[in-house]
């Protein structure tokens, strides 16, 4: 079963007991958790210095400056790491993980796991050792002294 | 008699020896790396054959034979660092990679200039993580051997997409090396941005970035389309003492206008004249253009801005002296890389008095990521676009609509 038929038989069995509406709003909300820095939020209109622990709603931006980093806590559990200096906006998914910032001002839909770190070391030092070998057959160097 | 043919006999055989001796010198110099056995056959302990051989060995999987050369080498030129190197070579190749390390070393101190062994040092700093000593070696082949930065300042960009080795990167750079300039454009136009963002974030936290290659960095990165990095990043710099940042950035020009980030940017544009200056009639500054009946396709000023997708209301205080032109002048706000404004206010010409100028906008959900606000002269290019006469404009701002859901 796919994850949104999943929440749809879900929302429908809660619905039935009265109780859809609390927990169906519940799950696009969010708590901004101030890790380091200052953060600055917008609601559409001036960013604005945010306090820790304020609750986001979806759409709302984040802009997390350098040396900054917080976490967006979603009411169901899961966390969504802002690290990257850049402006972010609260979406009704979370993606657990680190998330990459809006490239502009647009949606960032899901999440973008960054984690990857690139190590490629041994593959560009031979590239690099590649590099500083080819060139002229002198190498670059004085002829030794000769002794006679 | 005898005694003087004796002598001569003596010159004789002495001026033979010293011919071949010369001879045989220039045959082995003839020789020495061509044919390095033909080289050592006239002089068996010619110090170039012997390398020239050492390495030829070398290259052949021979390495006894190599490391034996090598050591007849140093019994010869006990400075000559390659053989050191060659050494070496032997035995990294026969696993012996600390023995190999520390003959490299000395090579490296006995034969400065030697680019294979500084290959080989900077592979291993490389691959050890040493990413300063790494950094120390490319430094120095780029100053021994110029032509080979054209090819290792982009691999060194590369390179610093690695957090750590970006940040033991800021540092070397904060030392100002001749390379620097070069290799901060090779930075800026890496296909992989962490390379940039890591290196200059670390040497922007250092105090290393100057402001010209941080105005190039924001810039650069609004090229590339990452305006909300761009923004943050600008933002940084800002002393935003009330803890608010409107989305028009200093509407009502009581700030320097720096041209930098998101700030108002003038530009060259004949005909008009830009200047931030105390409006006489309403308090603080305002920006006043004054127009000398040249073309103007618009005022020489304009600011990026990052708008969210959605409705917002613009507004701007705007009057007039003896404003002429054929359609009037008009504020827009147009996606970056566009043409067509995806909003525009009422055309203004005339002469009036302080009033505001409203305006609507809707910023699309994608293909839109930031934004320009101009102000235009919608006229046809040609004599229809003259201008001229005086307009002031001040309190520009931008408010979520209220008729947003």
């Amino acid at each position: 079963m796919s994850r949104m038929s999943l929440r749809i038989a879900i929302a429908a069995l809660v619905a039935s007991t009265g109780f859809g509406n609390v927990l169906a709003d519940d799950d696009m909300d969010a708590t901004l958790q101030i890790d380091q820095g200052s953060i600055m939020t917008s609601a559409g209109g001036d960013f604005v210095t945010a306090a820790d622990r304020k609750r986001l709603d979806e759409g709302q931006r984040v802009m997390v400056t350098e040396g900054s980093k917080a976490t967006l806590v979603y009411d169901n559990g899961c966390r969504e790491e802002l690290v990257d200096p850049g402006v972010y906006v609260v979406d009704e998914d979370c993606v657990a993980g680190i998330l990459a910032p809006a490239s502009g001002a647009a949606v960032a839909g899901t999440g973008t796991f960054f984690g990857i770190k690139a190590v490629p070391f041994l593959i560009t030092s031979a590239a690099v050792v590649a590099i500083m070998l080819n060139g002229d057959d002198n190498n670059g160097a004085a002829a030794p002294a000769v002794s006679r | 008699m005898l005694r003087s043919a004796v002598v001569v006999l003596a010159l004789l055989f002495a001026a033979s020896i010293g011919a071949w001796r010369i001879v045989t010198i220039w045959l082995a110099d003839r020789w020495a790396v061509e044919d390095p056995v033909r080289a050592l056959h006239w002089i068996d302990r010619h110090p170039t054959a012997l390398l020239a051989l050492a390495e030829t060995q070398l290259d052949e999987g021979k390495l006894e034979a190599a490391r034996i050369t090598a050591r007849k080498l140093l019994g010869v030129e006990p400075l000559e660092g390659r053989g050191f190197r060659v050494l070496a070579d032997v035995a990294r190749q026969q696993g012996r990679s600390k023995e190999a390390l520390a003959l490299y070393k000395i090579s490296e101190r006995r034969s400065p200039r030697d680019l294979k062994t500084r290959a080989r040092l900077l592979e291993h700093y490389l691959q050890a993580g040493e990413h300063a000593a790494a950094i120390a070696q490319m430094d120095v082949v780029i100053r021994i051997a110029p032509e080979r930065k054209a090819k290792l300042l982009p691999l060194m960009a590369q390179l610093a997409s690695e957090p750590e080795f970006a940040a033991k990167l800021a540092q070397a750079l904060e030392r100002r090396p001749e390379w620097r300039s070069e290799f901060l454009s090779h930075l800026l136009s890496a296909r992989d941005p962490r390379a940039a963002d890591s290196t200059l974030s670390s040497l922007r936290r250092a105090g290393g970035l100057t402001d010209a290659e941080f105005d190039e960095w924001i810039a650069r990165l609004m090229q590339q389309g990452r305006w909300s990095e761009a923004y943050v990043r600008w933002v940084g710099t800002l002393d935003l003492r009330e803890g608010k940042l409107p989305l028009v950035y200093n509407g009502g020009f009581e700030k320097p206008v720096t041209g930098k980030g998101f700030d108002w940017r003038t530009t060259k544009v004949a005909g008009v004249s830009i200047e931030f200056v105390p409006d006489g009639i309403a308090p603080g500054n305002s920006a006043h253009a004054s127009f000398r009946w040249r073309q103007v396709p618009k005022v020489n000023v304009e600011q990026p801005l990052l708008l969210a997708p959605g409705r917002y209301r613009f507004s701007s205080r705007v009057r007039a002296s003896a404003l002429q032109s054929d359609r009037g002048l008009q504020w827009a706000i147009v996606c970056e890389g566009q043409t067509v404004p995806l909003a525009a206010s009422e055309r203004l010409s005339g002469t009036f008095g302080w009033r505001n100028v409203p305006m609507d906008v809707t910023i699309p959900a994608t293909g839109c990521d930031g934004q320009w606000l101009r102000m235009l002269n919608p006229a046809p290019t040609g004599f229809a676009q003259q201008v001229s006469g005086n307009l002031w404009f001040d309190d520009v701002g931008i408010k979520p609509s209220p008729h947003s859901p």
